[in-house]
C-alpha cells in the first residue's frame, strides 16, 4: 500500500481513539521535552565550538600560588598579573581584563553598568564585530595600559536602551563613575562574551588604565585575568616558564608582597584553554541531566509501551482483517510504523515547544551555574536529533506491536464467536512491563524526594541574621576623597546623617554587605605563621550586630575606639572558633589576620548564611575601615519606607558629589539567594508528581487491558456464585505481585546509586527513612488505584455482558 | 460438478463435462495439538471445486466447517495433506506467498462482514486492491484503475450510492453486500463464504443468498459454509461435514432420520 494511503488509514484509525493519542502524545512530549532541552544543552556545552576565530589558541593566564606544594588558582596578586601581562607582551598577544561595575552618571537614572576594564588587545583576540565605530585608539600593537585614551565602547544592549539606538553615538561622551569617556564603538548585538570574565554579560568597555589598579597594588582579586593568544608556531612550556619567572621575580622584590607572606610561596603562571576555563565543571552537571531526562523517557516510554499494547489488543480484529485480504507481516508491520510514526512526530513538535520553554527557563535558573547560556536555543542538530528520536520510539513502538500479534493467529479474531478471547499478549511480558515502570518511577520518586528533602532544608534554614527592612549602600565617594583616613571621616559623617533621620532605626558601616555573592576572603595565621586557612572577611563597626539582630555567642562587639584607632582586635563566627580552636568561647585568645600581626579575639557570633556558594568559608570580623569601598547599612523602622532616590537625596545632603554604586535591600538579596534552590524544590516536586501520574496512568491501563482479557472467565466465575469481593481480589492480587516487585527493584537502585553517588557528590545528604517509606508507600498506594478502578467498574456490570461479550 | 471422496467412501458421481479446476484439497487433516490431548478438527477430507461451481458444505456446531474453510482461504495450515488452488500447491508456501495468493485468488467473506469502521465503504473495497503487489512486466494499478474496480464491483451488489458512508451507518444486510464486494473486487479465483447469513434477519438473508446465487450464475465460484439447510440448497452441490470427516450422503448425518 502507498505511503499516503497508509497515513490515511492511520489518521482515520487514531481519530476513533483520542483518549489514548492525547495521552501517549502528551506523555512523550513532556519527557521529550526534557530529553531535547538536554541534549540541546550537552551540544553547546560540550561540542559547540566557540564563537570566536581560532578559539583553541585563546588560553585564560591567571596566577597559581603554589603553598606547601598545593595549587592555589584563583586570586590574582594584582601587582603581579599587570606586570605579568607587561612584560609578558614581549612574548605572547596578551589583553589584561578586569571585571567590575559604575555608574553612568550621564544617564538620568544613574544606572549601575557592568564594565570591563581592559587592554586594547582584548578586542582583537577575541576579533570582536561592531555595530558601529570601533576599539580604542592606540599607538601601535605595543602600546602601554598608561598611554590609553579616555575611551569607551558599549553594548548593543546598552546602546538600545540608554542611548536609544542612536547611530550618531560614536563620539558622544558618557560618564561612568568620575571620568568622561568618548564612545568609539557600539559591539554588535550576536557577540557572546566569555564567560570567565562576568557571569552576565557586560555593558561598557574601558581601557584598563581607568580601572584603578597599578603594578604597586599587592592584594589579590579574583576579578582580573589575562587573555592570551598563543600562535602555533610558539612554544607553550617555554612561554609558561617565562611568564612564571616574571611573577616569580616580582614577589621577590616587592616589599607588600613579601608582608603578605607569599615569599613562602611559588608563583606561577598558569594557563587554562579558554573553552575549558567557560566549560568549567558544567560537563558533569550537563551530563547528569542528560541522565535524568533519559530515566524520565524510559518511565514514560514504558508507560507509552503499556498504552500501546492495549491499543494493539482493540486493533487485532482490523490486522486480521487485512491479513485476510493479503497483507503480508511487513505490510502490517508497515502499518503499525506508520502509526506509531504519526503519533511520535506529533510528539516530538510538541516536544520541541517544551524544550524552547525548557531553555528559556534553564537560562533565568541556571545562568550563572552553567556557562554560554547566551547561545542557547534550537538549532539545526536538536531538531534532526528530534527526528530521529521520533523514527526510532515508532519503531520501538512498532516491534513490540509486532512481537505482540501473532500473525498467524490472527485468524482467530475473524470469527463471530464471543466465548472469550485470548490475550495475545504474553502476561510475562505485561508483569515485565508493570515491574519495570514502577521501579524507575520508585527510583526516580526516591532521588527527586531527596532532592527536595535537601532544598527545602536549605531554604528553610533560618538566616541568622535580620533582613528586614535592612538596605545595604555601596557608595561611591568619587575622587574626592582619597585615603582611608578621609573615607573613615565621610562615613561618620554618613551614619551621624542617616542616625538622625526618623524613619531610620539603624544604621551601620562595613566594607561589604552582609550579604554578597562572592564575600571577601582572608588568610589566619596561628602564631607558628602556619596558614590555618581562608575567611570570608567583612570590616564592621559598633552598631553591625543591632543593625542585622546578629546574636553574640560570647565577648562583645568592637568599641569605638577600636575602630578609631584601628586596634588589632578580631571577631569570629561560631564556626571560624570551631574551626581554628574547636570551642565556641574563645574571647581573650589570639589568632593572626596577617604574618606576625596578631589580633585579640574580642567576641564570637553566631553564624549566619551570607552566601550559599561560598558556605563552607566561616567568617571574621575586623574593625571598619573603609578601604576601597564603603557600605552603609539603613534598617529602616517598620511600617516605615525609604526608597532609593530618597537615600540618594540624603547623600547629596551630606556631599553632592556622592554615587550608590550599588543599592541592595537584603531582604530581596536573602530571597535571590535562595531562590535557585527553591525553584529546584518545586521542580523536584512536580517531577515527582508526574512521574508518579505518568506510572500510574500505565499501570492502570495495562490492568484495565487484562480485566478485559480477563472478561469471560470473570464473567464465568461470577456466573457460578463468586462475590464481587473475591473477583477483585483475584484480580487485584496478580496485579499488585508485579508492582511490588517494582518496588523492591527500585529500593534496591535507590541505594546502590546512592553508594556510588556518596563517593562524587560533596554534599549529598543522608536519606530519611520515613521520607524513603512515605515516597514508596504513596507510589504503592496510587498503584492499588490504579488496579482498584478498572477491575470494580467490571463486576458492577451483569455476568451475562461478560459472558456475551458485549 | 464438484468431485468429493472420503477415505470411507468411493467417488459417487463423475462429472459429465470436465471443467477447468480450481481448487483440491487432497487427504487434508488437522490436528490442535495441547499438552495433554489431541483433537482432530478434519480427518482425511478431500474437495475438489472447479470453475463455476456453487458448493455449500454445512454441518453441526464443532465438525470443523470453520477450520475447512480457514484452511482453503490460507488463514491456516493443515496438519497433513495438499492443496492447490489454480494449478499451484499452496501446502509449503511461506507467509508472503500465501498472502500473495490470498489477495489475488480467493475473496473471503464472513459472517460477520469484518469491515473496518473507520474507513469508508470505497476503502474497505479499495483496501485489497491496495495491498496488491504487481508481478514484475505487469503495469501498477493506478488509483483511477482502483476507483474504476471499486465501483464495478459497487454496481454488482447494487451498492454505489452508498460508496462515501461509514459502514456503521449501514444496515448488516448493506453492510454484507459491502463485503461480497470486496471479495470480488479482485477478481479471485474464488469466493469462501463462512455464514453469510448468520447475522442476518431472515429478508436479509434470503437478498444476500440470492445476490450470491445470481453471481454464480455469472460465473462466480463459491464455496459456502452454513449450518442453515435451507441455504444450503441454494449451492448446486451439497456437502456435509460431521466430526471432521466429510459424508456425501444428506442421510448419514447424525440425527437425521432417514
Amino acid at each position: 500500500m502507498k505511503l499516503k494511503h497508509e497515513i490515511l488509514h492511520s489518521i482515520a484509525g487514531l481519530k476513533k481513539t483520542p483518549i489514548f493519542v492525547v495521552t501517549l502524545v502528551f506523555t512523550l512530549a513532556i519527557t521529550l521535552g526534557a530529553l531535547f532541552a538536554a541534549f540541546n544543552l550537552n551540544q553547546l556545552i560540550l561540542f559547540k565550538e566557540l564563537p570566536y576565530a581560532n578559539a583553541d589558541q585563546l588560553y585564560i593566564l591567571e596566577q597559581n600560588i603554589v603553598r606547601d606544594g598545593k595549587d592555589n588558582i584563583g586570586d590574582q596578586i594584582i601587582g603581579a598579573q599587570i606586570r605579568m601581562h607587561r612584560l609578558g607582551k614581549e612574548v605572547v598577544s596578551s589583553a589584561i581584563v578586569n571585571s567590575g561595575s559604575g555608574i553612568l552618571v550621564s544617564s538620568p537614572s544613574e544606572p549601575i553598568v557592568s564594565t570591563l576594564f581592559l587592554s586594547h588587545e582584548f578586542f582583537s583576540l577575541l576579533n570582536i564585530p561592531f555595530e558601529l565605530g570601533g576599539a580604542f585608539t592606540q599607538n601601535g600593537d605595543k602600546a602601554q595600559l598608561n598611554e590609553a585614551k579616555a575611551e569607551a565602547v558599549i553594548s548593543y544592549q546598552l546602546w538600545k536602551t540608554d542611548f536609544a539606538g542612536n547611530k550618531n553615538v560614536i563620539g558622544q561622551s558618557m560618564q561612568v563613575n568620575d571620568e568622561q569617556y568618548k564612545i568609539v564603538g557600539v559591539i554588535a548585538e550576536d557577540f557572546k562574551e566569555p564567560d570567565t570574565f562576568t557571569p552576565n554579560a557586560s555593558q561598557v568597555y574601558l581601557p584598563f588604565k581607568y580601572s584603578g589598579l597599578n603594578e604597586s597594588i599587592a592584594r589579590g582579586t579574583s576579578s582580573l585575568l589575562s587573555l592570551v593568544r598563543f600562535s602555533d608556531d610558539q612554544n607553550f612550556s617555554s612561554i609558561t616558564e617565562q611568564l612564571s619567572m616574571i611573577l616569580m621575580e616580582f614577589a621577590q622584590e616587592d616589599v607588600d608582597v613579601n608582608a603578605m607572606n607569599y615569599t613562602n610561596v611559588e608563583l606561577k603562571a598558569h594557563l587554562t584553554k579558554l573553552s575549558d576555563s567557560i566549560q568549567g565543571d558544567s560537563a558533569q552537571i550537563t551530563l547528569v541531566i542528560f541522565a535524568a531526562s533519559l530515566v524520565l523517557l524510559l518511565i514514560a516510554f514504558a508507560n507509552v509501551v503499556n498504552l500501546y499494547l492495549s491499543h494493539i489488543s482493540n486493533k487485532q480484529q482490523l490486522l486480521a482483517i487485512c491479513a485476510s485480504l493479503g497483507a503480508k507481516p511487513r505490510a502490517l508491520f508497515k502499518k503499525l510504523f506508520v502509526e506509531s510514526l504519526l503519533l511520535t512526530l506529533s510528539s516530538a513538535v510538541f516536544a520541541l515547544v517544551i524544550a524552547a520553554w525548557l531553555l528559556v527557563l534553564t537560562r533565568e535558573i541556571a545562568g550563572e551555574a552553567l556557562p554560554r547560556l547566551n547561545e542557547l536555543g534550537l538549532d539545526g542538530t536538536t531538531i534532526i536529533f528530534s527526528l530521529l528520536i521520533a523514527v526510532v520510539l515508532a519503531a520501538l513502538l512498532a516491534f513490540f506491536g509486532k512481537f505482540a500479534v501473532s500473525y498467524d493467529a490472527l485468524k482467530e479474531h475473524l470469527s463471530a464467536s464471543g466465548k472469550g478471547t485470548s490475550a495475545q499478549v504474553s502476561p510475562k511480558i505485561r508483569k515485565m512491563l508493570i515491574a519495570s515502570q514502577v521501579s524507575l518511577t520508585g527510583l526516580l520518586l526516591l532521588i527527586t524526594s531527596m532532592v527536595l528533602q535537601t532544598n527545602l532544608e536549605t531554604v528553610n534554614r533560618p538566616l541568622g541574621i535580620n533582613v528586614e527592612d535592612v538596605t545595604s549602600i555601596w557608595i561611591d565617594a568619587g575622587k574626592s576623597y582619597q585615603g582611608q583616613q578621609q573615607l573613615t571621616t565621610l562615613s561618620r559623617r554618613l551614619k551621624q546623617h542617616f542616625s538622625q533621620l526618623p524613619q531610620i532605626d539603624s544604621v551601620s558601616i562595613t566594607t561589604s554587605a552582609p550579604i554578597l555573592k562572592w564575600p571577601w576572603g582572608k588568610s589566619i595565621y596561628d602564631e607558628n605563621n602556619k596558614r590555618l586557612g581562608s575567611f570570608n572577611f567583612n570590616t564592621i563597626d559598633e552598631s553591625y550586630m543591632e543593625t542585622l539582630q546578629l546574636s553574640l555567642l560570647s565577648g562583645r562587639n568592637f568599641n569605638q575606639e577600636e575602630i578609631t584607632e584601628q586596634k588589632d582586635v578580631i571577631v569570629l563566627s561560631k564556626a571560624s572558633a570551631l574551626k581554628i580552636f574547636n570551642k565556641v568561647d574563645v574571647a581573650g585568645e589570639y589568632i593572626y589576620s596577617s604574618i606576625g600581626k596578631a589580633s585579640l579575639i574580642v567576641g564570637v557570633t553566631e553564624n549566619y548564611i551570607g552566601n550559599l556558594s561560598e558556605e563552607s568559608r566561616p567568617q571574621v570580623y575586623l574593625p571598619a575601615k573603609p578601604w576601597w569601598r564603603l557600605t552603609i547599612n539603613l534598617k529602616v523602622k517598620s511600617n516605615m519606607l525609604m526608597s532609593k532616590i530618597e537615600i540618594l537625596e540624603q547623600l547629596r545632603t551630606v556631599d553632592k558629589n556622592l554615587r550608590i554604586q550599588d543599592y541592595l535591600p537584603l531582604g530581596q538579596a536573602a530571597q535571590a539567594m535562595f531562590y535557585q534552590y527553591r525553584l529546584t524544590a518545586w521542580l523536584a516536586a512536580g517531577l515527582s508528581l508526574f512521574a508518579l501520574i505518568l506510572a500510574c496512568t500505565g499501570i492502570y491501563g495495562v490492568i484495565s487491558y487484562s480485566t478485559q482479557m480477563r472478561r469471560y472467565e470473570l464473567g464465568v466465575r461470577m456466573a457460578i456464585g463468586a462475590k464481587r469481593k473475591r473477583i477483585i481480589n483475584l484480580v487485584l492480587k496478580d496485579a499488585l505481585k508485579p508492582v511490588i516487585l517494582g518496588l523492591c527493584a527500585s529500593l534496591l537502585f535507590a541505594v546502590l546509586i546512592y553508594q556510588v553517588a556518596i563517593n562524587q557528590i560533596e554534599h549529598l545528604g543522608q536519606p530519611d527513612v520515613i521520607q524513603i517509606i512515605l515516597s514508596l508507600l504513596l507510589l504503592l498506594g496510587f498503584s492499588f488505584i490504579a488496579c482498584f478502578i478498572p477491575v470494580t467498574s467490571m463486576v458492577k456490570q451483569d455476568p451475562v455482558k461478560a459472558l456475551r461479550n458485549e | 460438478m464438484t468431485e468429493f471422496k472420503n477415505t470411507t467412501h468411493n467417488v459417487i458421481n463423475e462429472p459429465a463435462n470436465k471443467k477447468e479446476l480450481c481448487l483440491q484439497l487432497s487427504n487434508i487433516a488437522k490436528v490442535f495439538r495441547t499438552k495433554d490431548m489431541e483433537t482432530h478438527a478434519l480427518r482425511s477430507v478431500d474437495l475438489t471445486i472447479y470453475k463455476g461451481d456453487f458448493v455449500s458444505i454445512s454441518g453441526p456446531s464443532g465438525c470443523g466447517k470453520s477450520s475447512l474453510l480457514a484452511i482453503m482461504g490460507l488463514l491456516d495450515s493443515p496438519s497433513s495433506g495438499s492443496y492447490h488452488i489454480v494449478g499451484k500447491d499452496v501446502s509449503q508456501l511461506g507467509v508472503d506467498m500465501r498472502a500473495e495468493i490470498r489477495n489475488k485468488n480467493i475473496g473471503f467473506i464472513f459472517q460477520s462482514f469484518n469491515l473496518i469502521d473507520e474507513l469508508s465503504v470505497f476503502e474497505n473495497i479499495a483496501l485489497v486492491l491496495r495491498y496488491r503487489e504487481v508481478d514484475s512486466g505487469s503495469k501498477e494499478l493506478t488509483e483511477t484503475d482502483i476507483e474504476q474496480a471499486v465501483h464495478s464491483a459497487l454496481a454488482q451488489v447494487d451498492m454505489g450510492h452508498r460508496a462515501e458512508h461509514k459502514p456503521n451507518q449501514l444496515s448488516g444486510g448493506q453492510q454484507q453486500r459491502i463485503a461480497i464486494a470486496r471479495a470480488l473486487v479482485g477478481k479471485p479465483a474464488i469466493l469462501l463464504v463462512d455464514e453469510p447469513t448468520g447475522n442476518l434477519d431472515s429478508k436479509n438473508g434470503d437478498a444476500v443468498m440470492a445476490l450470491l446465487k445470481s453471481l454464480n450464475k455469472a460465473g462466480t465460484t463459491i464455496c459456502m459454509v452454513t449450518h442453515d439447510t435451507r441455504y444450503a440448497e441454494f449451492a448446486d452441490t451439497q456437502m456435509h461435514l460431521l466430526d471432521g470427516e466429510m459424508i456425501t450422503e444428506p442421510m448419514m448425518i447424525v440425527g437425521k432420520a432417514s
